[in-house]
């Protein structure tokens, strides 16, 4: 299966862009086609559990594909850890148990914003070994460059 | 067919402005690290929200989190550190009205099995008083099975069958169920620095992984194989954590909201 002219073109800017390991995975994961979706039940013939089958992707469906990719491995990832630090910043003032539940908000986008300050969240590299901390330059739960690059990505997808 | 030259264009620079702004998403792993940090402090807000836990940041020392400063979170934990301002940061969870139900919800920490063998788990719980006796000597590993184990894959591809072996695996060589070397007595977890233990032994795995919360979180779907093992050993199997519903997330949180009411039992 041939991998299509855009998708190899997205590959080489991600690259370029300092994005190799990225980079690497979009083209396996297109490489390797589309999961094949067995409804949960397996191959209920022979009863045999294995890994998901795949069929490849058609040129026309793999940009689609690579683009729901990187929204997935790139833009999702920092919204959560921005609402990560949102929470943080509510659970930086602690509170007075009541007993009584507080109200949660029936859908998983919890919304936290304009609660509390953010705390910012950072990774320490492994104790006794050099390294930089995993650290972001935008202020504790700012979403603004991923949300740009959602918007680049979506308008990739109407073309 | 070349991608139009504009949006290639845009495409470039905004990857340029997405980098410098988010360097963690350029390194290997740093989407991984990004859901564990959520999936922990999605966990402590449903602690709270519960009315009966007190929820505090602590730091390193056990000292709440200054005002201002920064939530340090491990990339990878030897155990808990002896007690320090510069150690990894976690959660502490107090019963509002049990004095003695205190838990830490940790990142990335180390446990040891009974084959010795390291295991380290994305998201974790252990009694705080486990904790603090490692922290206040020299550090160390906490033993035994944890009350909330959480193991995060940022993988778009579905989890197969040898992922929930891997699981099965790490949860097999940290269940108590042949008793430990004396003088430690029957328990669910354990330290060896000061010989503290906490809750019950389970003579079944079945029934040990029943009590708390074991779970494995997926951008991606689960296979069949490995839905039918986690079904049977009691993992929870919260697939497309990303999805806007939030399904998969609020049923983690429900599962710990049920385990901390029913703390007791472990």
């Amino acid at each position: 299966m041939r991998v299509s002219a855009d998708v190899i073109e997205l590959v080489q800017i991600l690259n370029e862009g300092g994005f190799g390991a990225t980079a690497g995975e979009l083209l396996m994961e297109i490489g390797l086609g589309r999961e094949i979706d067995d409804g949960g039940d397996g191959d209920g013939k022979s009863g045999i559990d294995d890994a998901p089958r795949r069929e490849p992707l058609s040129e026309a469906d793999q940009m689609t594909a690579a683009l729901a990719f990187l929204e997935l491995r790139l833009v999702e990832p920092v919204r959560r850890l921005a609402q990560a630090e949102a929470i943080a910043g509510l659970l930086s003032t602690p509170n007075e148990p009541t007993g009584k539940p507080e109200f949660l908000k029936p859908t998983g986008n919890l919304d936290v914003a304009g609660q509390a300050e953010p705390v910012k969240i950072i990774f320490l590299p492994p104790q006794g070994r050099d390294g930089p901390r995993f650290d972001r330059s935008e202020p504790a739960g700012a979403t603004r460059a991923a949300e740009l690059l959602s918007r680049v990505l979506g308008q990739l997808k109407a073309v | 067919m070349a991608l139009p030259g504009r949006q290639a264009r845009n495409l470039r620079r905004m990857l340029g402005v997405f980098g410098a702004a988010n360097g963690l998403a350029a390194i290997p792993g740093g989407s991984g690290k990004a859901l564990e940090a959520w999936v922990l402090m999605r966990l402590a807000l449903a602690a709270r929200q519960t009315g009966q836990w007190r929820v505090s940041l602590r730091r390193g020392d056990g000292q709440p989190l200054s005002p201002g400063a920064v939530f340090a979170l491990a990339t990878f934990q030897a155990g808990i550190r002896p007690s320090s301002p510069s150690a990894p940061c976690y959660v502490l969870l107090e019963h509002w009205r049990a004095a003695h139900k205190r838990l830490e919800l940790h990142g990335s920490l180390q446990w040891r099995g009974r084959s010795a063998a390291t295991h380290e788990i994305d998201v974790s719980i252990l009694p705080a008083s486990i904790a603090e006796a490692l922290r206040a000597h020299g550090g160390g590993l906490p033993r035994g099975l944890p009350i909330l184990a959480v193991e995060c894959k940022d993988k778009t591809t579905s989890g197969v069958p040898d992922e929930m072996r891997q699981t099965l695996a790490r949860m097999f060589d940290l269940a108590l169920v042949t008793r430990p070397p004396a003088p430690i007595g029957e328990c669910r977890i354990y330290e060896d620095v000061t010989s503290q233990t906490w809750g019950r032994r389970s003579g079944v795995y079945r029934d040990f992984f029943a009590k708390g919360v074991f779970a494995i979180v997926r951008v991606g779907k689960f296979s069949s194989g490995a839905q039918r093992m986690a079904d049977h050993y009691s993992i929870q199997k919260s697939a497309e954590v990303y999805d806007p519903s939030g399904a998969a997330i609020l049923a983690l949180e429900a599962a710990l909201r049920k385990t901390l009411a029913g703390l007791n039992a472990l």
